[in-house]
């Protein structure tokens, strides 16, 4: 028995040595390092498509705002993307901070697909912000949804989801089934149907399609806008939704006017339809917000140096809601009041 | 000091610290309370301002660039009272919109700092106080959740602090009157309940005094008891008087 | 107990009744107060909530506005019951709105549930366009919505409530004891020489009571009587030669029974009731800050060198817990230098000034010093009181006088923890240590007025504890066997999980201290209540060694309740279940220990035998000082719920380890005797 516990001792004490030295030599937790600011310029160089507009013009005073001394270096390749290494050799040259690049066109001619090794084409070793691309991943300029996993290159995801656009239509009203005008020729409209087909079974939502009838020589023609809108109207969809679509870009006013004259509302994920046609409902990232949000990841590399390959992407979170008033009383669809709370008024 | 005060005294101590705590503790809710629904009162109104400033960052807008809200801020000064000021400030600090007047130990500026500390989650709303006004300041986010500034609004808390005063004086005046009351009743009925102890000892003194003849012996209280007891005693101090009588005759007859 | 001369269930009835009394008049006076206090908050807050529900109102009429403003006509408004119904959510005291048209039609309402008759409605809010009115808002605002806020504080007032009935029983059973029972006693001796016929003692304690009249009206006969004999004397003392015998053999027989002289010893000494007031006051000092003393070290923590993270805020109690256990033994010798009245008072100065420095504390290191200084306080003031005990008991009486001190600990610790949370809850941590500096000033005045020193320290420092002590008690297998799986074991869980984790754990739950101080305070309710029961029970089944198996398996049992339960709704209720339960376990194991190092010190028996209960008594504080410590470095590997869990499953193997030794050594024991 004496010698069970005397063993019993030296174990404890053992355990008890041991647990005191483990907390003793334990490391203290650091304290957190403050770096202090640096007052240096910046230089930024822009190449636009055609010349700062709205999306460029609220990146830079988004940069100006948050109190960072900045040079903007401004190039246009005025809408001809040959001149695109012109602007690479120009940037290889002056090596500003940061490099910006608007739209996926320019975003893919300067800094290249994913993938790409050092090259003389391509901007590969300084910093890079794409401006505008509606859709990255897709278009090969990164890696991942949620980081570009490239060494030089970051941005920001603008696209609205297509559960937030359907969720907006279900609070605006009862939404059982959607009607979708389209041409079968184009075949972003059909992946965008496609898309929105699956988002919308999720929902418990049916998709109602309606083709436009191709025209002669392939592409529909701007007067098969208004009998579709019939046949489908006869469908009894519960809201139309807008995908999409050159032909319907280009013919907004018909395409929107139609859509009222057979009594249907009209939701749309872009500002044109709303502002220069008459679609009832829109819900979109505005073009300030877009350039804000390319603002706030150039911040963080210029300011804090981060590393664009692993500085998370951030989706915008909040968009506009914009109504079309006149229509919406022409069509007796009334907005609810969570949705009038959020929403911008058209009149 | 008779045995019933000195009792009582500690019975009112006992009922003393249980009435300051009681006091203490209510008083503790009522001013949260109050406090919760002032507070409350003003935070419907900043998120309300809240609600029009985001819809235009979604927009795309800057906080500068939105003209309606200083007359929105105006209004709201105008129709309530006891709001000092209404402001909305950027990132940097800098007044964009300002109505009424803002009191010159506003704090916005350490408020701001504490906001933009990135441990902060981004939609909290920090209460500012200070010996006469509070202030909310609530962030405002834009289009991608970050901050782009805040709204800040500052009441005065004089009317508040009157009432607290109110409140805090009635309870003084029911706890002293308990107090009071207590007090009394502790007397009375401790000169009651010990009565029996009490008139025992002082039959007891009498009859040791010899104030009183032998009395009637019941109960069984310590006095009774002793009484009892006493009875003996009594008989041998009678006993030794008498010796001691007998002692001094013998001796003045020497 | 020496002489059963007073009537006692009288006394005691009359302790009980006074009791009653006071909780009566307590209850009447506190919820008057609350009555009144109650009636004056919805007085004065009811217009602040209607008023606030003006300002709801407007803010839904400006979207209304807004809507009318964009051509919606105001039958047509959709969604305005979920609408107003999301604003309030966030405003529990408004029941219900309804948008009415202007000829005060009901169009929509916030929800469908009716609102009581004596609910106000508040129709302020217009709504229209450019200054035409089309309708208006209604609130309604509840009617007892004051009175249901204030139900939170409900746990809290009745712990007030708890609180006070155990300050009654604690003070009322002092002061009769001060001011009745004593005095009694004292007259009473007094009586039993008077019985016989000798009246050589005055009664001490002339007070100007009733008793004290007697006393002083007794004192007068018998000094009269005893200055008649002097005089006697005297005048005796001239004729002493020719006297007759007779003579000679009355004045003996006079002097034997009305010479004044020195008091018996039984009349002398202080009551222990005396010391109960200030050793009360003293321990609930100490014992405000044990809700959250883990959490402020944990909230003024910063980096000391050579100290990790677990063991800097472990420090503020396990130093102190080093401390009293290093010192205490040498205090011993201090009591019977200064005498216990001064060392109290001696004592309470590194309290006082340690609880003040303390509330003054703002970094760790300031937290660390000052709780060393409190531990040589507690250290000195502790022996005093215990020295002072023991003279005043006597041998007779120890018992009671342990029982005493023991009581005035763990009443002192339920009403300090539960007050103490409360306390820090409203006013901060500083604050309340503040508090109990003010504490410890009243327990010193009362310490002045009550404690009459007699001089003398007759007892002396006792046995001096020797370095060799500690070795008998190392070596013998018996004391290794109770110090390693029995009192270590029970002392470590105490001070871990019941002083240093559960704080801790039920602070990063969310809950205020108060809620924590009366999750802990249950564990000295269930030893109040249990531990004199069951340390009877112990010793009238005998089997020391059953109930400290017992007490230590269900100790351990108890302890992995919280982690099991982690998550779980009310998780502070299963914690105070799990204390509750650790509070049996202690009352059952406890006093056993206690009982078996008693018989095991018998059997070292001599002169060393009190010595080997000192040492012993060191030694199992190790226990104690490793519980917060270990505690600390196991929750920044497990977590707190877990580290409890451990603790427990460490006390059940012990527990376990100690029945089945206690087990095979009775088959031993029993075999050895067939």
């Amino acid at each position: 028995m004496q010698r069970r516990i005397t063993t019993g001792w030296v174990a404890v004490s053992l355990l008890l040595g041991v647990l005191l030295g483990i907390l003793i030599t334990a490391p203290a937790t650091p304290l957190h390092a403050q770096q202090p600011e640096a007052a240096e310029r910046h230089h930024v160089y822009i190449a636009t498509f055609r010349g700062c507009e709205e999306v460029c013009e609220a990146f830079k005073s988004y940069l100006l705002d948050r109190g960072l001394a900045v040079d903007f270096i401004e190039r246009s390749i005025e809408r001809d993307t040959a001149r695109i290494p012109e602007l690479v050799a120009e940037v290889k040259e002056l090596q500003p901070d940061l490099l910006v690049t608007w739209g996926t066109a320019i975003s893919l001619g300067m800094v290249g697909p994913a993938g790409t090794a050092d090259s003389e084409a391509y901007v590969t070793d300084i910093p890079a912000v794409y401006l505008y691309v509606a859709d990255p991943l897709g278009a090969g300029l990164v890696n991942r949804p949620d980081m570009s996993e490239r060494p030089n290159l970051a941005g920001a995801n603008i696209q609205v989801p297509l559960e937030a656009q359907l969720r907006v239509m279900q609070s605006y009203q009862e939404v059982d089934r959607i009607g979708v005008v389209y041409g079968a020729d184009e075949l972003n409209s059909v992946a965008a149907v496609t898309a929105l087909r699956v988002a919308a079974s999720r929902f418990g939502i049916e998709v109602i399609e309606q083709q436009l009838d191709p025209g002669p020589e392939g592409p529909p023609l701007p007067e098969s806008i208004a009998p579709a809108m019939q046949a489908i109207a006869e469908k009894d969809p519960d809201i139309l939704v807008t995908v999409s679509s050159s032909f319907l870009i280009q013919n907004v006013e018909a395409y929107t006017a139609a859509a009222v004259e057979a009594g249907l509302p009209l939701f749309t994920s872009a500002e044109l339809p709303i502002r220069q046609g008459d679609a009832m409902l829109a819900l979109f990232a505005s073009l300030s917000s877009i350039g804000q949000v390319a603002g706030y990841q150039a911040e963080q590399i210029l300011r804090e140096g981060a590393d664009p390959a692993t500085l998370p992407t951030p989706s915008l979170r909040r968009f506009t809601l914009l109504i079309n008033m006149p229509v919406a009383l022409a069509l007796e669809r009334y907005p609810p009041m969570l949705v009038l709370q959020i929403a911008e008024l058209m009149d | 000091m008779r045995l019933s005060v000195k009792i009582a005294v500690y019975m009112v101590g006992i009922i003393a610290f249980a009435l300051l705590l009681l006091t203490y503790l209510t008083n503790a809710k009522f001013r949260s309370l109050q406090e919760e629904v002032e507070q409350s009162r003003f935070l419907v109104l900043a998120l309300d301002v809240k609600t029009t400033a985001e819809r235009g960052l979604a927009l795309g807008l800057t906080l500068e660039q939105m003209d309606n809200l200083g007359g929105i801020l105006h209004r709201l000064v105008e129709t309530h009272g006891d709001i000092l000021s209404l402001v909305i400030l950027d990132q940097q600090g800098e007044l964009l919109h300002l109505a009424g007047a803002l009191p010159d130990d506003s704090g916005l500026s350490s408020g701001l700092e504490r906001l933009q500390r990135p441990e902060r989650g981004g939609d909290d709303t920090l209460v500012l106080s200070n010996s006469r006004s509070f202030g909310l300041m609530v962030p405002l986010l834009n289009a991608f959740g970050q901050q782009a500034g805040v709204v800040a609004l500052h009441y005065d808390r004089a009317a508040s602090s009157a009432l607290v005063r109110q409140v805090t004086l009635e309870q003084l005046r029911f706890g002293l009157a308990a107090l009071l009351l207590s007090c009394v009743a502790a007397l009375l009925l401790t000169g009651w309940y010990l009565r029996g102890v009490t008139q025992g000892f002082a039959r007891l003194t009498r009859l040791v005094e010899g104030r009183e003849r032998q009395a009637p012996v019941v109960g069984g209280l310590p006095a009774d008891d002793l009484e009892r007891r006493f009875q003996v005693v009594h008989q041998q101090v009678g006993e030794l008087e008498a010796k001691v009588e007998k002692a001094e005759n013998a001796l003045a007859r020497r | 107990m020496g002489q059963k001369v007073i009537e006692e269930r009288g006394l005691k009835r009359l302790s009980y009744g006074l009791i009653v009394l006071t909780l009566a008049l307590l209850t009447a006076a506190l919820s008057g107060v609350a009555y009144l206090s109650l009636q004056s908050f919805e007085r004065v807050l009811q217009p602040r909530l209607e008023a606030k529900a003006g300002v709801v109102a407007s803010v839904i009429g400006s979207e209304i506005d807004r809507a009318l403003a964009a051509g919606i006509p105001l039958e047509e408004l959709r969604g305005f019951q979920p609408f107003a119904a999301a604003i309030l959510e966030d405003h529990p005291e408004i029941l219900k709105i309804e948008l009415r048209d202007s000829s005060g039609q009901t169009l929509f309402a916030s929800s469908e549930q009716s609102v009581p008759a004596e609910a106000s409605w508040n129709e302020t809010v217009a709504v229209g366009t450019a200054g035409a009115e089309a309708g208006r808002l209604a609130v309604a605002v509840a009617p007892g919505y004051v009175t249901d806020r204030l139900r939170e504080i409900q746990a809290e007032i009745l712990v007030i409530l708890l609180v006070a009935l155990f300050l009654t029983f604690e003070v009322l059973l002092v002061v009769v004891a001060m001011f009745v029972t004593e005095p009694v006693r004292r007259l009473s001796h007094l009586m039993a020489d008077g019985e016989r016929g000798f009246f050589r003692h005055l009664v001490p304690g002339e007070t100007r009571d009733e008793i004290g009249r007697f006393a002083a009206a007794f004192n007068r006969v018998v000094r009269r009587e005893q200055e008649r004999f002097a005089a006697l004397e005297e005048a005796f003392s001239r004729l002493r030669p020719t006297a007759p015998p007779e003579l000679s053999a009355l004045m003996q027989d006079l002097g034997e029974r009305l010479r004044p002289e020195a008091r018996p010893a039984a009349a002398t000494e202080g009551s222990i009731a005396d010391v109960r007031m200030p050793l009360f006051l003293f321990f609930f000092a100490t014992e405000l800050s044990r809700s959250f003393l883990p959490i402020f070290a944990r909230d003024l923590y910063e980096p000391l060198p050579g100290l990790s993270y677990e063991l800097t805020i472990a420090l503020p109690i396990a130093l102190y817990l080093f401390l009293v256990a290093i010192l205490t033994p040498m205090a011993g010798a201090l009591a019977g230098r200064f005498g216990s009245r001064l060392l109290f008072l001696l004592g309470l100065v590194p309290t006082g000034v340690g609880l003040l420095m303390t509330a003054l504390a703002n970094d760790i290191a300031m937290l660390i010093l000052w709780r060393a200084v409190n531990a040589v306080g507690f250290a000195l003031t502790t022996i005093a009181a215990l020295d002072y005990i023991a003279r005043a008991a006597g041998r007779s009486r120890r018992a009671e006088g342990m029982a005493i001190y023991t009581a005035a600990f763990v009443t002192a610790g339920l009403c300090g923890t539960s007050i103490g949370g409360i306390l820090a809850d409203r006013l901060g941590y500083h604050a309340t240590f503040l508090v109990a500096a003010a504490v410890t000033l009243l327990s010193a005045f009362m310490l002045v007025i009550n404690l009459r020193d007699r001089g003398t320290s007759a007892m002396g420092g006792g046995v001096r504890l020797r370095l060799a002590d500690f070795g008998t008690v190392l070596a013998n297998p018996r004391f290794q066997l109770l110090i390693l799986i029995a009192a270590i074991p029970t002392q470590l869980l105490t001070t871990g999980y019941l002083f240093y984790a559960t704080p801790m754990l039920l602070d990063s739950v969310g809950y205020s201290t108060s809620v924590i101080g009366q999750t802990m305070m249950v564990y000295f309710v269930v030893m109040i209540l249990m531990g004199v029961p069951m340390a009877r029970l112990a010793d009238r089944v005998g089997r020391y060694r059953l109930f400290a198996g017992a007490g230590l398996l269900l100790a351990g049992l108890a302890a992995m309740l919280p982690s099991s339960l982690e998550g779980s709704a009310h998780f502070a209720l299963w914690v105070a279940l799990s204390m509750g339960l650790v509070g049996v376990a202690h009352a059952l194991c406890i006093p056993s220990q206690g009982a078996i190092l008693l018989q095991e010190a018998d059997r070292v028996g001599g002169d060393r035998r009190t010595a080997a209960i000192s040492a012993y008594r060191v030694l199992e504080r190790i226990g104690s000082v490793l519980g917060p410590i270990l505690a600390a470095s196991l929750a920044a590997l497990y977590g707190y719920a877990w580290t409890i869990g451990l603790l427990g499953l460490y006390v059940l193997a012990c527990g376990l380890l100690f029945t089945a030794i206690s087990l095979l050594r009775a088959r031993g024991g029993a075999s050895a005797v067939n």
